[in-house]
């Protein structure tokens, strides 16, 4: 259900803001003219002394002061548009618009306005409060990553801010220079960071990274093991560490190490559709089918529907083929063609990403497509409480900034969209290859395998098959709970050695 | 829509707002302001400041007055002296905030006095105090004082006293460097470089990497950037943090950054040769961090741009927009390469600048922070710029033809439409990527602009339909090279393209159904289908193709992939029908024809080898097929391969009936079209097999007839006569055997044989003419001992017919050509010779029978019919010459009758009429004697026939007559055959209806050596009256029995012996019966059939030994079958006889 509601909401909203700026750009440029000349002419009408400028500051302040962020905001406001930013307050009063923002559940308001604030390096206090709230408004929600990283923390040197901010510029800086090949200046930025603290393993997190990055897996694996000694730290940040060494170790074939790393996980249990398929891989790969296939059965759960890959249903007749299920082989990967029938006819028929969602969905799992969507949300979450501000300009100031955003961010996710849809297609059409190529296997398989059962003794047959049917631990009831998703049993006797009703036709 | 969304977002607002930190605001420390107050408050705490200072001046000067003569003195002038400094700095600032101004020279004069009593303190210690250690330090700050003053010369003099006087003082680099700066100031370079010079002897000073900085600029001025570009890049590595020099001038001043900055300045003159690469590098080396990095590129970028050095420039920019964010800088950085690129017309980054346009017209555009009429001119400038860029761009690789430059162009143009949406060119720049694109050899892409620039044009016949025409023919081909390489792309783009070609294809097809490119369009669409599997569309595409360019180049492609369509679609029958239609349209060539010819002959194997398999896994289902599938193309060579695969798999399947359906199907309808030879084959085979010799004989006869060439032709002939003879059936035989003489060799040994059993079979059918005309129209093929043979067959043949003249022509030559010795050679030699003479004699018999005297003695008769019989006894004799059991017994018999009718006649003749009683009586006597002596010697070649008879056992009626007659002076004629007339059944192949019959024959054509089988089959046989059939079985499976004392054998002999009954051939049956005797004592059907035959011809002892020897009655009803129904007879008459006796006894 929600999942269809995010596919609806994402629908309309790449539609709605698609050419946003081309089709409105006259009307907003002749709003804008119109706002600066009714601005113009209000001065003209009414020029203010010095001192009611000031008064707007001093009000707002007091209103801030109590708490009233949505009155305070359109005083600042007023003062800011009414001063020059060489205004003794300027900065005070931008600083504090910036606060009203954010405690009036307007973050990315607030992040626009102390983001470029802290780029004119103001006195070092306001420095220091604004870089606190972009700190956190980094590590607990989603935001403009240009705005606050690229431009706000890593185009700028800053002096002395306090140990905690210090670790935040250190960490984003040294990773920015990183991620641009300037190792040298990156090291220095994280040798900056004090040991034991948030920002210290999350560079340790990225090291570990680096270090796959240049294929030293096992110096990576050392860092993640140093990483998850420490049992304080973040939690999402932990159960990155888990899934990453997890899946270090499943490369290095430690598939039962891998899967013990996988269980660790902590995170709700549905969104971790992707580590679900990963550990079923991993149980797979020791030759637990059963097991692996229990896993594969938490994905049937109503929960997951859209989450999962077909990938899902490759694994699934895979397990179903090995252990000569060969009819329920044959309806999984029917279940697949049926289950991406209109997405395969989407791509066939050449339609565009958002007549897609199974697709769309698939593709807004991807981390980069996800902050951009999630930060959509937040957008358009937030614009709703502009309505809050009873001030016009304040309101058409807050308008403008969402819908640029909006439409900024629309663009940024249409573009990824567009660029990892066809790899998803690809995909799909790689999957369908793929079902099509182990319905043939399976087709071989039976043949193989009955030639062989005719040629085997039937006693030895028999006992092999009673011995496997023993080992069954605990029959799938068909139920859903999401706490055990990943711990249901399944019963998958391996039927290698006896015959179904296929066989008669080989006969 | 909207309200839609609407909902949606309201519905999100509704979910709880992620906050924050709840960060209290009295956290942060503002403090309002007010300017007057601060002022005031300023003035408050300068004003403090002095009057502690005065307290503290006053104090030390009590202090000083209490020391006299103390050791520190001299440190309490000194701190006296710094605090008239203190001093003079707090009057300062507290004039100059109280006058609210810049200070002027009057304000400055407090200021100044204060300094000066300083510089009278630091003039006293000196002269007083010139043990005093910290003198240096003294001159130094007197030094720093004079220059506040201006009083140059007088600073410089302290400067070089503690230069001079203080040469291990702390002081002398920055005296040195302070020197330097007074000469370089007054532009005396050569004196400000020696000076500075000296400060680099003091490695451990602060003040030595100023120094460097400072000497480099020196350098700068002397144009020697070599050697300042070396001083700056040792100012930057050596600074140590933290240690900085005393000196007022240098203390703001980070003197490594400055010295980077400046690198920049004269890195353009020091390293000329180096390429921007170069100069990156280096920065980036000497740079401690990523925004000192960029600052320091800024000024490089600068620096190339003033100095022209265009590429240069572009390429410090280009990466300055890789490590900027800053919308404004960006822009800048952005227009400078636009330059740089137009002053070197180098697009070889033209794709990298336009991003670089594009990334701050990005930023800028989505800035709230910007006004709008500058984004809006931003705009208009940039977009100029990156037109420019991308239209030199664009041209450059039409001149070069590059494809390089072509792709170049095309990512450029495709980064320019996907951000200036409104510009006025937009449309053209469309098609120019569109262009380039495909110039670039880039399809896939060229196809999907193409078609978005097409699905935009209207339809409607005008100037601008013509370019449609050309866009989307553009689109097509754009597709159709994408999937001529299709190694390169992925599953994804492969469904897309083939999807675009089809689309446009079709559209283009629609739109301008005149074009010359129709035809390719169509065609390539049709392949489309094909290609990706669409096998019912490609079929439609592809025929609709053929049927309206049967002559174009392409036809031939296309039948030949609709052909394969099927094919792939394993539909055989579709394929085949299509192909017949090519093969019968005349417009299209005939070696295309023929192509599809053979196409269509292998699918008819694989149509008949596919319903072939169904047949094998379910008989009943494939058989159907095929029969409907043989019956649905009876004209066509598939319906010939359908009955072959039938016969085939009825064979495989044991199915006899539908074997010989097929078999007979195939042959009747298909016998001129392809080689009945392996049909035949089968056929022959199966029969054998199956032990069905009408059949066989048919299929032998007729491999023959359609295969007169075959080199097995002629065994099969021979063999189908022999089995002729077998079944009686002569007239057929010597069908056979004639045609087999006609393709006989001339000198062939089997020619001899033929000859005689044909002749046999015409005298077996009566036609003793035809007999005659073998024989003599073949004599001369025939050996000189064949030719005897012949000869005495054909002259006891026109003796039989009363032609007695050529009877004695041709009995001469025999009997010219014959010698005894032959026998040996050929063993049927002499029966013959025996038969001829045999019967001539006979014949003769007749005559010497009818010489009877009549009333009275004639001489002359009893001469003659005395001359006669020793003529006769004489040709009788020579018959029992040739030792042939058949005609010595009867001519032995002969010379028994001619005999005793000599005797008769002697004794039947009248008495002389002449003689007296007397001499009647003695003449009586003498003819009685004399006749006695002619019956003795009769008796005694009665007795040694009646002998020879039983002797041989003989089972001929024709014999038996004579022998019986002389045993009983019986005067019957004939014996008729111990079966007497019996019809022999034919059961042909019609008769496999019947079930037993059938599935005998199915058991034995899967298991030809089922002994069992056969043996069933023998007596199945028998019990429907088909006895030749049974006989043959019966050899048959004799011929298979490996053991020969098997009781079975015996059984098979006993019903081969009743086969020979039925046939009349007593003879051969005493033989079996005897022979089935001979292996099994105790068989109870061969003692009571020979039994019976015996008792039937006479030899009634050995009938009896047999009968006496068998069980019960209850025994011999249990082998009911195995017994003659004749036989059978015989043997319940005598038991009911006996039965009779024993009531009797």
């Amino acid at each position: 259900m929600k999942n269809n509601l995010c596919y609806i909401f994402l629908f309309f909203v790449l539609i709605c803001f698609t050419g946003y700026g081309e089709a409105n750009t006259d009307t907003d440029k002749e709003d804008m003219q119109d706002n600066v000349q009714v601005n113009a002419e209000k001065n003209v009408e009414k020029k203010l002394t010095e001192s009611e400028i000031q008064e707007y500051f001093s009000k707002g302040y007091e209103l801030f002061e109590k708490e009233n962020y949505i009155d305070a905001a359109p005083k600042f406001y007023k003062y800011m548009s009414l001063t020059s930013p060489d205004e003794t307050n300027y900065e005070w009063a931008s600083f504090f618009l910036g606060i009203s923002f954010k405690k009036s559940g307007l973050s990315h308001a607030a992040v626009e306005i102390l983001s470029h604030l802290v780029i004119r390096k103001p006195n070092p206090k306001i420095v220091s409060y604004s870089l606190e709230l972009l700190e956190l408004v980094t590590r607990t929600l989603p935001f403009d990553h240009d705005l606050i990283i690229n431009q706000a923390v890593c185009d700028r040197q800053y002096g002395f801010v306090g140990e905690k901010l210090e670790n935040f510029l250190n960490y984003y800086q040294g990773e920015y220079d990183w991620e641009h090949g300037f190792f040298e200046w990156g090291n220095n930025h994280f040798a900056g960071i004090v040991p034991g603290t948030y920002y210290y393993y999350k560079y340790l997190f990225k090291k570990a990274l680096y270090q796959v990055y240049r294929d030293r897996i096992d110096d990576a694996i050392s860092i993640l093991k140093k990483i998850l000694e420490n049992p304080d730290i973040d939690y999402g940040l932990r159960d990155n560490a888990h899934a990453m060494l997890a899946r270090l170790l499943y490369e290095k074939g430690e598939f039962n190490n891998a899967y013990l790393q996988y269980e660790q996980i902590k995170k709700p249990i549905l969104e971790q559709a992707e580590y679900i398929l990963e550990r079923a891989w991993a149980e797979y790969r020791q030759g637990h089918t059963e097991k692996a296939m229990g896993l594969l059965y938490a994905f049937s759960a109503p929960s997951f529907e859209n989450y999962f890959t077909p990938e899902y249903f490759i694994l699934k007749s895979i397990i179903y083929k090995d252990v000569c299920h060969y009819k329920r082989a044959m309806n999984v990967v029917n279940e697949f063609k049926d289950h991406y029938r209109d997405a395969l006819d989407v791509i066939y028929r050449r339609g565009a990403a958002l007549e897609n969602p199974a697709i769309l969905m698939l593709v807004l799992g991807k981390n980069k497509i996800n902050e951009t969507w999630r930060f959509i949300e937040l957008l358009g979450k937030e614009k709703t409480r502009i309505s809050l501000f009873q001030d016009k300009e304040l309101v058409e100031y807050l308008d403008k900034i969402y819908a640029m955003q909006m439409q900024e961010s629309v663009e940024a996710i249409r573009f990824l969209i567009e660029k990892e849809y066809e790899k998803y297609a690809d995909m799909l059409l790689t999957f369908e290859e793929e079902a099509d190529l182990i319905a043939y296997e399976i087709g071989l398989d039976m043949y193989e395998r009955t030639s062989q059962y005719h040629y085997t003794e039937k006693n030895s047959l028999g006992k092999n098959s009673e011995k496997l049917q023993k080992q069954v631990v605990y029959n799938f009831q068909g139920e859903y709970w999401n706490d055990e998703l990943a711990q249901y049993s399944v019963s998958l006797p391996e039927k290698c050695s006896s015959t179904e009703e296929w066989d008669i036709f080989f006969k | 829509m909207k309200s839609i969304l609407f909902f949606i977002i309201i519905f999100l607002s509704a979910l709880p707002v992620v906050s924050a930190s709840e960060d209290s605001s009295g956290r942060y420390e503002y403090q309002k302001k007010d300017k007057a107050e601060e002022q005031k408050k300023y003035i408050a705490r300068l004003t403090e400041d002095k009057r502690k200072v005065n307290l503290a001046i006053q104090n030390t000067k009590v202090l000083i007055d209490k020391s006299r003569n103390k050791r520190y003195l001299p440190q309490l002038y000194l701190r006296l002296a710094e605090l008239h400094i203190e001093k003079s700095r707090i009057v300062y600032f507290l004039r100059k905030t109280e006058a609210g101004r810049s200070v002027k020279s009057l304000d400055q004069m407090e200021s100044n006095a204060l300094k000066k009593q300083a510089i009278e303190i630091y003039q006293r210690i000196l002269e007083n105090y010139p043990a005093f250690d910290e003198r240096d330090k003294v001159l130094f700050f007197l030094a720093h004082e004079y220059r506040e003053l201006g009083q140059i010369d007088e600073m410089i003099k302290q400067y070089k006293t503690i230069i001079k006087k203080h040469k291990e003082s702390s002081y002398v680099p920055e005296s040195y460097l302070l020197l330097g700066d007074y000469f370089f100031n007054m532009q005396d370079l050569d004196m400000a470089q020696r000076h500075y010079e000296e400060v680099l002897k003091y490695p451990e000073s602060a003040a030595v990497s100023i120094a460097r900085y400072k000497l480099a600029w020196c350098h700068i001025n002397n144009a020697d950037f070599e050697k300042a570009i070396k001083l700056f890049e040792g100012s930057v590595t050596s600074v140590v943090p933290g240690r900085k020099t005393d000196i007022d001038t240098y203390r703001k001043v980070d003197i490594r950054l400055e010295s980077l900055v400046d690198m920049a300045y004269c890195y353009g003159e020091a390293y000329k040769e180096s390429t921007p690469q170069e100069a990156l590098a280096y920065f980036q080396k000497y740079a401690w961090s990523r925004p000192v990095y960029t600052i320091v590129l800024e000024k490089l970028a600068h620096r190339y741009l003033i100095k022209k050095k265009w590429h240069h420039a572009a390429v410090i920019y280009r990466e300055l927009s890789e490590l900027q964010h800053d919308v404004e800088k960006l822009l800048e950085y952005a227009r400078n390469i636009f330059e740089c690129v137009r002053e070197t017309e180098n697009f070889e980054d033209a794709g990298k600048d336009i991003s670089i346009i594009i990334k701050a017209l990005r930023k800028q555009k989505y800035s709230i922070h910007i006004p709008d009429d500058e984004k809006e001119k931003n705009l208009i400038d940039y977009e100029l710029y990156a037109r420019d860029i991308i239209t030199h761009l664009h041209n450059k690789a039409r001149d070069l033809k590059s494809v390089a430059g072509f792709k170049r162009a095309a990512d450029a143009y495709k980064l320019y439409l996907d951000f200036f949406k409104a510009s006025p060119v937009y449309a053209d720049m469309e098609l120019n990527y569109a262009e380039t694109l495909f110039s670039a050899k880039r399809y896939l892409e060229a196809g999907k602009q193409y078609e978005k620039l097409a699905a935009r044009m209207p339809d409607q016949d005008t100037k601008e339909n013509k370019s449609k025409e050309k866009i989307l023919y553009s689109a097509v081909l754009s597709y159709y090279y994408t999937l001529k390489n299709k190694d390169n792309l992925n599953y994804y783009q492969i469904v897309y393209a083939r999807g675009g070609l089809k689309t446009t294809g079709k559209s283009f097809v629609a739109s301008f159904p005149s074009s010359d490119k129709v035809p390719d369009v169509r065609f390539n669409v049709a392949w489309i289908n094909y290609d990706e599997g669409n096998y019912d569309e490609a079929i439609a595409e592809f025929s609709g193709f053929v049927e309206n360019y049967p002559k174009s180049k392409e036809a031939k492609a296309a039948v030949h992939l609709v052909l394969d369509a099927f094919y792939l679609k394993e539909d055989f029958e579709g394929l085949i029908a299509y192909g017949q239609k090519i093969i019968q349209n005349k417009e299209i060539k005939k070696t295309l024809r023929n192509e599809v010819q053979e196409i269509v002959s292998a699918a008819e194997s694989k149509v008949i080898y596919s319903h072939t398999l169904t047949a094998l896994n379910d008989w009943e289902k494939g058989k159907k097929e095929l029969i409907d599938l043989a019956e649905e193309n009876s004209s066509s060579a598939l319906g010939e391969q359908a009955l072959n695969a039938l016969l085939v798999s009825s064979k495989e399947m044991g199915d006899l009936e539908t074997l010989l359906s097929a078999g007979s199907k195939l042959l009747a309808k298909y016998s001129k079209s392809s080689s009945p030879e392996d049909t035949l084959a089968v056929m022959i085979d199966v029969s054998i097999k199956a032990a069905q010799f009408r059949m066989l004989v048919e299929y032998l006869e007729k491999f023959a007839d359609m295969l007169p060439d075959n080199a097995n032709s002629v065994d099969f002939l021979y063999q189908a006569a022999h089995i002729r003879e077998s079944f009686g059936q002569y007239a057929y035989a010597n069908r056979d055997y004639k045609l087999l003489l006609g393709r006989l060799k001339k000198n062939s040994d089997m020619r001899g044989k033929i000859i005689f059993a044909m002749s046999k079979n015409a005298i077996s059918l009566g036609n003793d003419d035809v007999a005659i005309a073998i024989l003599l129209d073949n004599r001369k093929y025939l050996s000189s001992l064949e030719k005897i043979k012949a000869d005495a067959i054909v002259a006891d043949l026109y003796l039989q017919n009363g032609r007695l003249k050529k009877a004695l022509k041709y009995r001469k030559r025999a009997y010219t050509a014959y010698k005894p010795g032959f026998a040996g050679k050929d063993s049927a030699i002499n029966p013959l010779m025996a038969r001829m003479a045999y019967n001539a004699v006979k014949r003769l018999s007749k005559k010497y029978m009818e010489i009877q005297l009549q009333n009275k003695i004639d001489n002359k008769v009893v001469a003659r019919k005395a001359k006669l019989l020793e003529k006769l006894e004489k040709g009788y004799h020579e018959v029992i010459q040739y030792k042939s059991p058949k005609w010595a017994l009867p001519a032995c018999y002969g010379t028994y009758e001619i005999n005793n009718e000599f005797a008769r006649f002697l004794k039947s003749a009248p008495l002389p009429k002449e003689l007296t009683p007397e001499q009647q009586e003695q003449y009586i006597q003498i003819i009685n004697r004399k006749a006695q002596g002619y019956v003795a010697k009769a008796e005694q070649y009665q007795q040694t026939c009646f002998e020879q008879a039983h002797k041989l056992e003989i089972c001929d009626p024709e014999l038996a007559v004579l022998f019986n007659k002389a045993a009983n002076n019986s005067s019957a004629e004939r014996y008729s055959a111990y079966a007497g007339p019996v019809a022999s059944a034919e059961v042909r192949t019609s008769s496999f209806k019947d079930e037993d019959l059938r599935n005998l024959h199915s058991k034995l054509m899967k298991n030809p050596a089922d002994l069992e089988s056969m043996y069933a089959l023998t007596m199945l046989y028998m019990e429907k009256g088909d006895f030749r059939q049974s006989s043959l079985m019966a050899q048959k499976t004799l011929d298979e029995i490996k053991d020969k004392s098997d009781p079975m054998a015996a059984s098979l002999h006993n019903i081969i012996g009743v086969a020979y009954l039925n046939a009349g051939d007593d003879t051969s049956a005493r033989d079996e019966f005897k022979q089935a005797l001979e292996i099994d004592s105790e068989n109870i059907g061969a003692k009571i059939n020979l039994a019976g035959l015996y008792d039937y011809y006479g030899h009634a002892e050995k009938a009896e030994k047999l009968y006496s020897s068998l069980p019960d009655a209850a025994v011999v009803d249990a082998a009911k079958e195995l017994i003659h129904k004749r036989s059978g007879e015989f043997y319940y008459a005598r038991v009911k006889e006996n039965e009779k006796e024993n009531k009797a006894i």
